[in-house]
């Protein structure tokens, strides 16, 4: 909105500059065209340059979202990987692990606005820590399911409670879907 | 004209601020058909493997002779697995008592044994439920008497509050009475059922007395079970498990005591065999038996003054225990529909070379009561 409205405010100067020039250039015997050209385009130029930067903020605001949006999406492929699914045979195995980068990134850029964006920069604080302590858990999972003594039952146990309802699995995977309907359209 | 006051309800302050050792026992069977059952037992067939003629478990500890003897061997400071029991039992109970801390438990115990463990029990339970009451159940008065002496002197718990049953529990009418009379004691109230030392193992069929208690377990019960545990199943374990027992004399002598003081045979401590074998492949089963191989046939007198001929070669079996593998266990409580709250397990830590024996304490539910296994998979994704 801001933007918006330094950004008319600056074409209008402009376009009013413009409009003195030319019945300037046809009525040059006034003596008070100049400095009215001169100081609209002065005060065009000074809000040229907050429109500017507000732009270019804007801008890396979208790519760093753009950035998150497109780190969710594959974080979302890899929960409905076949080897997180439920039909997938209780064989040990090797799970892949989300990512966090991008939201990483997002948070330290300085890029989301720290009032415009506080509840979205709180859903992030807590996804980055839902998906540390979802990725140990795949770690330790794998610890237990690549000893010798496992048996099959304790194989199958694990399968288990990975797909029960109120499983960190599916606590994981609310909260990745609650992150993506909170992210600003872009 | 007033109504006559039971004596029961007088008996409490008559007993008040009496120094005399009066103990009160709540008797549920007559004595005399014990002591045929034992004469009985005696009169089995010829076996020179240890499975005719025999002394079933809770006859073990019955009389003041046998008692008498079991305190001995526990006092016995060679006798390694008592003590590393009593040491480990600590360790698993502290793990285990906040599921049966609050709610306000009562306490059976069957088979009291020496009463240590009681003790341990009940001054934990205590501290939140004062009100408790501590039900020690056994075959043997001259046990009860001994065992409940620990919690009563040692942990200062109430002696009105103590309720000692002289009852064989093993056997299934029994144990449906004693239900019946703790249900209408406690109403609603929860029990906690204790079967420690390893108890369930003396018996002939584990599974048949795992099921009789099962059977009187209400939705708010618990078992707790403490069993010997074994990590391997192989003669050479069996062998181990068998030599574990032989090694102290004052076990010998226990397990021989209800044969001296019920009968005229004349014991050597080398006529005992400690056999070990493995038992349907999940199990070890150590038969401890007298056996006759003086090279005659010697005649013995029963309790009911009667003769028992022992041929050359028959065995009476003394004492039976078994160490339990995980997968036996499994079998054991999936059988009499059990689900384990908790379990922790140990291992023995007082030989030099790894030891596969050690010690499981379980504690059980009733299917049916709205608790489930908790596996190590759950712990890690449970939210």
């Amino acid at each position: 909105m801001r933007r918006t409205v330094v950004s008319a405010v600056t074409y209008g100067l402009l376009a009013l500059a413009f409009v003195l020039g030319v019945l300037w250039f046809f009525w040059p015997q006034g003596s008070r065209w100049e400095p009215a050209v001169n100081s609209l385009t002065l005060v065009a130029g000074l809000t040229g340059i907050f429109v500017e930067r507000l732009t270019a903020e804007a801008e890396r605001r979208t790519e760093v979202l753009r950035a998150v949006a497109n780190e969710l999406h594959e974080n979302t492929r890899l929960l409905n990987d076949e080897r997180f699914s439920p039909d997938a045979p209780t064989t040990r195995q090797v799970y892949p692990r989300l990512v966090v980068s991008a939201v990483d990134l997002a948070l330290v850029s300085g890029a989301l606005g720290l009032h415009r964006d506080a509840e979205l920069v709180g859903l992030m604080h807590r996804w980055r820590d839902t998906v540390h302590l979802f990725n140990r858990r795949l770690d330790l999972t794998e610890i237990s399911t690549f000893s010798n003594t496992i048996s099959a039952a304790e194989l199958a146990a694990f399968h288990r409670a990975l797909h029960r309802e109120n499983s960190y699995f599916a606590r994981t995977r609310e909260k990745l879907q609650k992150l993506l309907d909170a992210l600003p359209p872009l | 004209m007033a109504e006559p006051v039971p004596v029961i309800r007088k008996l409490e302050h008559a007993l008040a601020d009496d120094d005399f050792a009066w103990s009160l026992v709540l008797v549920g069977e007559d004595q005399t058909d014990k002591l045929a059952t034992l004469t009985s037992d005696l009169r089995g067939p010829f076996s020179t493997s240890g499975d005719g003629k025999q002394i079933t478990s809770g006859f073990s500890y019955w009389g003041i002779g046998p008692t008498i003897a079991w305190a001995n061997a526990t006092n016995d400071p060679f006798y390694l697995v008592m003590k590393a029991g009593a040491e480990s039992f600590l360790r698993h109970w502290r793990k285990l008592r906040p599921h049966v801390e609050n709610g306000g438990f009562h306490l059976v115990s069957l088979g009291v044994g020496t009463g240590v463990k009681d003790r341990t029990i009940l001054s934990d339970m205590r501290r939140h439920n004062p009100d408790m009451y501590y039900i020690p159940v056994d075959m043997s008065s001259e046990m009860l008497r001994m065992g409940t002496l620990e919690p009563v002197r040692g942990a200062r718990f109430p002696v009105s509050q103590v309720l000692p049953v002289q009852l064989d529990f093993s056997i299934a009418d029994n144990m449906e009475e004693l239900g019946q009379m703790l249900a209408r004691l406690v109403d609603d109230e929860p029990i906690l059922f204790a079967l420690t030392g390893n108890t369930l193992a003396n018996f002939e069929s584990d599974e048949e007395l795992l099921d009789t208690l099962t059977r009187v377990l209400r939705p708010q019960d618990r078992l707790l079970l403490e069993v010997a545990s074994t990590t391997r199943l192989d003669q050479e374990s069996a062998d181990a498990a068998a030599d574990e027992y032989h090694q102290t004399r004052a076990f010998a002598e226990f397990v021989t005591s209800t044969l001296r003081y019920n009968t005229d045979l004349k014991i050597n401590n080398d006529q005992v065999k400690f056999v070990g074998e493995v038992e349907d492949e999940d199990a070890l089963l150590v038969k401890i038996f007298w056996q006759n191989d003086t090279g005659e046939e010697i005649r013995m007198e029963l309790p009911d003054h009667t003769e028992a001929v022992l041929p050359i070669g028959d065995t009476i079996r003394l004492y039976t225990t078994r160490k339990y593998s995980t997968t036996r266990l499994k079998r054991l409580t999936e059988a009499c529909q059990l689900t384990p709250v908790e379990a922790i397990q140990s291992q023995f830590r007082y030989a030099r070379r790894p030891n596969p024996f050690g010690l499981e304490l379980l504690l059980l539910a009733p299917e049916g009561a709205g608790e489930t296994a908790r596996s190590l998979a759950d712990d890690i994704w449970s939210t």
